[in-house]
């Protein structure tokens, strides 16, 4: 029983090892693809960008869960597993390892920082989130924490900010806290990809935009915005943002592009589709086909196990 | 060949202040790159029609701020670049902001973190930006005012 519970973690890692592999090569050849034919147009929406990106984590893990676990339990009859899948099982073992690794010295590493930055800090009241007014050396605006996020300000950004202008800066903050992008930035940081930067980056540009949007109400919020970020973007920090964290002028590159945006604000502009009802719309559509031939995906899943295998 | 340090010890400035004279002579020497040149020389490409004395005096002034290094070939001095331009460029923002920040009569602004060289084409869009922001403040001041 042990052994056969051995057998079929080897046998899953490996699985989901191949698949995420294949996914993700995927994922890069169509965003490249996406990227030289839309660069143009603009693509903004951070959920879609997102949704890419974490698509070959949740669909390789899926693959396994849902169909070469099982058809490992229900079809698998002797050991035919050899020194490769063993292997493939071990070296995935390894990656997984090195992203929790490589995500738990990030975290260490922004968590030290903070810390220091957090000394002589006094709470400010700039709106619901906890900020935090933070002496010489730390970012000039920033979103720090997953479980328990809060707001960090420098002093030299509360002494250059008005009251409405810092508001309208935290509730950007605020927008990020929702999309919980910092969690999204783990996330990615864990499960890295080479050929995976340029679609990261268009997402967390995208994800700017988007906290922009939350952030502002009207036209004189919008207006306040922008003249927080160009008033902060005067501001070099001492040391570069920690990991994890959003920072209001986080990518410099893009200001010019925010600004004009919010200066075009319309009081009655519609807000970014609602989306997520197509998402749920196709898994509900999908689901009772894939229960209908559910045994026949066990068996065509458990063929191209034994496929990797041999 | 001696090498000649005077007035400049330092390996390189730590403020600069330039005039368009001598950062126009500055770019001749760079456009040189690696290689020195005498006042005679740089005269010789044509592209200046400062008198010989001008040229002099504004190299030995370049050498004295420590921009340029020399030295000297029979009664002539042979000028090169002590920085590349990049490191110029920066080292004038950097007063720039620095002279700025000094005759700002708000002083209790905590500036210490300001910039320490954003470049100037950065500074021109955040210039152009800040008046779209103004412009954009006054036409909303205006409209509510009307109502």
């Amino acid at each position: 029983m042990i052994l056969f519970a051995v057998r079929s973690l080897v046998v899953g890692l490996g699985f989901f090892g191949v698949a995420y592999c294949l996914l993700s090569l995927l994922v890069v050849c169509m965003w490249h693809g996406m990227w030289l034919l839309f660069r143009d147009s603009g693509i903004r929406s951070a959920r879609t960008l997102f949704g890419l990106r974490i698509f070959p984590l949740i669909g390789s893990a899926f693959v396994t869960v849902a169909f070469a676990l099982p058809a490992f339990y229900r079809l698998e009859g002797g050991m035919d597993e050899d020194m490769g899948t063993l292997m493939f099982g071990v070296g995935t073992a390894l990656l997984l390892a090195g992203g929790l690794v490589r995500v738990l010295a990030a975290q260490s590493r922004a968590s030290r920082l903070v810390a220091t930055w957090l000394k002589e800090a006094g709470i400010l009241d700039a709106g619901a989130l906890t900020t935090l007014q933070v002496k010489q050396g730390g970012p000039p605006l920033l979103l720090y924490g997953i479980s328990t996020p809060q707001v960090l300000v420098s002093e030299n950004a509360v002494a250059l900010l008005s009251p409405d202008e810092l508001r309208v800066a935290v509730e950007h903050e605020m927008g990020h806290l929702r999309s919980r992008d910092n969690l999204k930035k783990l996330i990615l940081h864990g499960a890295p990809f080479p050929g995976m930067g340029s679609l990261e980056r268009a997402w967390q540009e995208a994800a700017e935009f988007a906290a922009d949007e939350a952030a502002v109400s009207n036209s004189v919020d919008a207006v306040d915005l922008a003249s927080a970020l160009i008033k902060l973007c005067h501001l070099v920090p001492v040391q570069e943002s920690p990991a994890f964290t959003t920072g209001l002028v986080d990518m410099a590159a893009l200001v010019n592009a925010r600004v004009r945006r919010l200066l075009d604000w319309k009081e009655n502009r519609s807000r970014e589709l609602q989306s997520r009802w197509f998402f749920w719309l196709a898994i509900v559509a999908a689901l009772p086909y894939t229960v209908a031939h559910y045994g026949q995906a066990l068996l065509v899943t458990h063929r191209l196990t034994e496929w990797f295998i041999h | 060949m001696n090498e000649i340090n005077e007035g400049a010890s330092q390996p390189g400035p730590d403020r600069v202040r330039l005039g368009p004279l001598e950062r126009k002579i500055l770019e001749e020497v760079w456009a040189h790159k690696s290689k020195s040149l005498t006042v005679r020389e740089l005269m010789a490409e044509g592209k200046t029609s400062l008198a010989y004395t001008t040229v002099m005096t504004t190299l030995d002034r370049l050498f004295k701020k420590g921009l340029l290094q020399r030295t000297e070939e029979g009664r002539a001095f042979r000028y090169s670049a002590q920085c590349p331009p990049a490191e110029i460029s920066r080292l004038v923002a950097v007063e720039g902001m620095r002279r700025w920040i000094e005759s700002s009569s708000s002083s209790s602004l905590p500036l210490s973190c300001f910039v320490e060289a954003i470049s100037a084409h950065d500074a021109k869009l955040l210039d152009e930006l800040r008046v779209l922001v103004d412009q954009k403040r006054l036409e909303l001041k205006r409209r509510k005012e009307k109502r």
